[in-house]
C-alpha cells in the first residue's frame, strides 16, 4: 500500500513537473526544460545526500521510541523519493527530446534519399546548359562575319556560358555534399538510436535505484519500530498505529547528552 | 504522467509533420524541368536564322525570352524552396543537451552500514529470545536492502556513463549533419542568385540578338507573348525597370497560383493553442489578404514577445501589395507609415485553414525585422 502510494506520489510529481512548463521556450530555460530539470536533480541530490549521510548519526543520539527517530528516517526517505522524481523527470524529458529528434532524422533521411535523383538531374542539366550555351555561341560565330552586330549577343552568350560553368560546379559540389549529408544523417540516426537506448536504460536504472532506496528506508523504519518495541512495546504500538510526526525541515543535531 | 507525456510527444511529432509538410513539392522540380525543355524547344533555329530572319526575329526572340523567363522564375523558386527546405532540415536537428549527473558518493555510508549490520547480527545471532530474533530478521532484511542498493548504484553508474557517452556521440553527429545542411543551404542560395542573374542575362541576350538581327535601329513592336514578369517572384517586389531599349511589353496575362486563391485570401489570426513559429515568438498576429484583378493587398499586424532587456518596438504593422505569381509561395512588397520596406511571403500550410507568414523588413533599428509563423483562418 505504501509502495502504491509512493508510486502515485511519484507519478503525480512527474506529471506536475511536465504540466508546469513546456519543453521549449523562446525566452530561456522553461520550468520543464532540461537545464531546469538538471538543476532540480542537483538540488534534490544534494539535499538527500546530506540527510542520508547524517541519518545514523542523528538517530544514534535518540532513544529508540523517540518520535524524532521515525521522523528522521521518513525525512530521508522523502528526500530520496524527491531525488528519484527529479531524476525520472529529467530523463523522461531527455527521452522525449531524443525520440523527437530521432523521428525528425528519420523524416529528413527519407526526404533526402528521395531527392538524390534531383541533384543528379540538376548536375547533368547544368552540364547540358554549359554545352547548350557554348553551342549557341558557336552557331553565332560563323554569322558574326556576315552580321557584325551579332558580336554583342555572342559576348552575352560567352558570359552566360561562364555563369553556367559556375552553376555546373555548384551543382556537382551540391550532389557530392548531398551524398555526404545522407551519410551524416544515417550516422546520426544510428547514434540517436544508441542514445535513445542508453536513455531508456538510464530511466530503468533510475527507477530501480529509487525502489532500492525506498526498500532500504522501509527496512530501516521497520528495524527502528522493532527496537522501540523491545524497549517499550506500548509506545511501539502507539507509534505504529498513530500518525507520523512531521519531520524537521532541516537536519538538526540532537541535544547533547541525549544518547541511547 | 501519461497525458502530459503524450501531449509532449504529440507536440513534437506535430512540429516534425508540419516541417515536412512544408517541404518543396516534387512537382516544383518537374515543373522547372518542363519549363526548361519548353524553352529549348520553342525556337531551336533562332540563332541560326539570325542573319536571314531580319526584323521578324524580334518577335521570335520575344517568344523564346518569355519561355526563358518562365523557366528562370521556376528555377529560382525551386532553388530557393530547396534552400528553405535545407534550412528547415537544419532547424529540425536541435541539440539534445544531456549533461552528466553528479552521482552521490555513498560507498562509505553503505560500507559502514553493512559492517554495523553484520556485526549486530553476529552479536545477537545466538540469542533465542523471540523478540531479539525478530530484530535479527529486521537487520537481515536491512542488510539485504543495503546490498541491493550497491548493485543498483553500479548499474546506475554504468547507465549514466553510457547515456553521457552516447549523447556526446549523437551531438557530434548532429553538429556534422547540421553543418552539411548549412553548406547545402548556402550553395542553393548562391545558385538561386546566379540563376536569377542568368535569367536577366538571357533576357539581355535575346534583346541583343533581336536588335542585331534588325540592324538595331528600327523600333519593333513585339507580337510575341509578354514576358511573364509576374512569374518571377522578384517582379512582385521590385518595380519594373524602365528600359527604353526593352521592346518587351508589360504583362497582359498573369500566371495563377497553383493553389486556389482561397488558400491565401481572407482574415487570418495567430492561434492561442498549438502555435508554431520560428525565431521571434508572436503574442498575437492578424492578417487580412484581399485580391482584385490578380493583385493582392492586405495588412499584417503582429505583436512579438521580446527578449528581456530588448527596447525594440514589439508591434509590427504594415501593408503589402503585389501581383499573385504562379508559385505556391507568394511574395509581396511591404511598406508602412514609418517608411519600412521589405517582403512578405505567404505559404499555404499543411491544412486548408493554415497559412505560413514569413516577413523581412530590412535593417531598420529598433523594429522587428523578421518573423515566421503559422496563422489559422478566422
Amino acid at each position: 500500500m505504501v509502495l502504491n502510494l509512493r508510486r502515485c506520489f511519484r507519478l503525480g510529481a512527474i506529471a506536475a513537473a511536465f504540466a508546469t512548463g513546456g519543453i521549449v521556450s523562446a525566452q530561456g530555460p522553461a520550468p520543464g526544460s532540461l537545464p531546469a530539470l538538471q538543476q532540480s536533480v542537483s538540488q534534490r541530490t544534494a539535499e538527500w545526500n546530506t540527510l542520508a549521510t547524517n541519518l545514523e548519526q542523528r538517530v544514534a543520539r535518540l532513544l529508540p521510541c523517540d518520535p524524532q527517530a521515525r521522523a528522521a528516517i521518513d525525512e530521508v526517505s522523502r528526500a530520496s523519493e524527491a531525488r528519484s522524481v527529479a531524476l525520472t523527470s529529467y530523463w523522461t524529458v531527455a527521452s522525449l527530446q531524443s525520440k523527437t529528434q530521432v523521428e525528425a532524422i528519420r523524416g529528413l533521411l527519407s526526404q533526402e534519399e528521395a531527392r538524390v535523383g534531383d541533384w543528379v538531374v540538376d548536375a547533368s542539366q547544368a552540364q547540358a546548359d554549359v554545352a547548350f550555351a557554348t553551342a549557341q555561341g558557336a552557331s553565332l560565330t560563323s554569322s558574326v562575319r556576315r552580321l557584325p552586330a551579332l558580336a554583342n549577343p555572342q559576348k552575352d552568350l560567352q558570359a552566360i556560358a561562364e555563369q553556367y560553368r559556375l552553376l555546373e560546379k555548384q551543382a556537382q559540389e551540391r550532389a557530392a555534399a548531398h551524398g555526404r549529408l545522407i551519410d551524416d544523417l544515417r550516422e546520426l540516426l544510428n547514434s540517436g538510436q544508441t542514445r535513445q537506448a542508453a536513455i531508456d536504460e538510464r530511466l530503468r536504472t533510475v527507477g530501480a535505484e529509487g525502489s532500492r532506496w525506498s526498500a532500504y528506508y522501509a527496512a530501516r523504519q521497520a528495524r527502528a519500530q522493532i527496537e522501540c518495541s523491545l524497549i517499550d512495546p506500548a509506545a511501539a504500538a502507539v507509534q505504529s498505529a498513530g500518525p507520523r510526526p512531521a519531520p524537521a525541515a532541516v537536519p538538526r543535531p540532537a541535544p547533547p547528552g541525549k544518547k541511547q | 504522467m501519461k497525458a502530459p507525456v503524450a501531449g509532449l510527444v504529440a507536440a513534437g511529432l506535430a512540429l516534425i509533420v508540419t516541417a515536412f509538410a512544408q517541404s518543396p513539392p516534387q512537382d516544383s522540380s518537374e515543373a522547372q524541368q518542363e519549363a526548361h525543355r519548353h524553352w529549348r524547344e520553342t525556337d531551336p533555329n533562332l540563332e541560326s536564322d539570325a542573319i536571314s530572319a531580319g526584323a521578324t526575329l524580334g518577335a521570335r526572340a520575344d517568344k523564346v525570352a518569355a519561355e526563358a523567363a518562365k523557366y528562370f522564375s521556376l528555377r529560382k523558386d525551386y532553388l530557393e524552396g530547396s534552400a528553405a527546405d535545407a534550412r528547415r532540415g537544419a532547424s529540425l536537428l536541435e541539440p539534445v543537451n544531456i549533461t552528466a549527473e553528479a552521482l552521490p558518493n555513498l560507498d562509505r555510508f553503505l560500507s559502514s552500514q553493512d559492517t554495523f549490520l553484520k556485526s549486530t547480527i553476529d552479536t545477537i545471532a545466538r540469542n533465542p529470545d523471540r523478540a531479539i530474533q525478530q530484530l535479527r530478521a529486521a537487520l537481515d532484511r536491512e542488510r539485504a536492502a543495503v546490498a541491493a542498493i550497491g548493485t543498483a548504484l553500479n548499474d546506475s553508474q554504468k547507465s549514466q556513463e553510457a547515456a553521457a557517452q552516447s549523447s556526446r556521440a549523437a551531438e557530434q553527429a548532429r553538429a556534422k549533419a547540421s553543418d552539411e545542411y548549412q553548406k547545402l543551404t548556402a550553395s542553393l542560395q548562391e545558385s538561386a542568385q546566379l540563376a536569377d542573374k542568368s535569367g536577366d542575362d538571357w533576357a539581355a541576350y535575346y534583346r541583343a540578338l533581336s536588335d542585331a538581327a534588325r540592324g538595331a535601329t528600327a523600333p519593333v513592336t513585339s507580337s510575341g507573348p509578354p514576358l511573364p514578369s509576374t512569374g518571377r517572384e522578384s517582379a512582385a517586389v521590385e518595380p519594373a525597370k524602365a528600359d527604353a531599349s526593352n521592346a518587351v511589353p508589360a504583362p497582359a496575362a498573369r500566371p495563377l497560383p497553383p493553389l486556389p486563391l482561397v488558400r491565401y485570401l481572407g482574415a487570418w489570426t495567430y492561434p492561442t493553442m498549438g502555435a508554431h513559429y520560428h525565431g521571434m515568438q508572436p503574442e498575437s498576429a492578424d492578417l487580412v489578404v484581399r485580391e482584385e484583378n490578380g493583385q493582392a493587398s492586405g495588412t499584417l499586424t503582429a505583436r512579438f514577445r521580446l527578449p528581456a532587456g530588448s527596447a525594440d518596438n514589439p508591434v509590427v504593422r504594415f501593408d503589402f501589395a503585389g501581383a499573385f505569381g504562379g508559385t505556391r509561395a507568394q511574395r509581396f512588397a511591404i511598406t508602412n507609415s514609418s517608411g519600412v520596406t521589405g517582403t512578405l511571403e505567404l505559404i499555404p500550410g499543411p491544412a486548408f485553414n493554415l497559412l505560413e507568414v514569413n516577413f523581412n523588413t530590412g535593417d531598420k533599428p529598433g523594429t522587428i525585422r523578421q518573423g515566421n509563423f503559422l496563422l489559422i483562418k478566422k
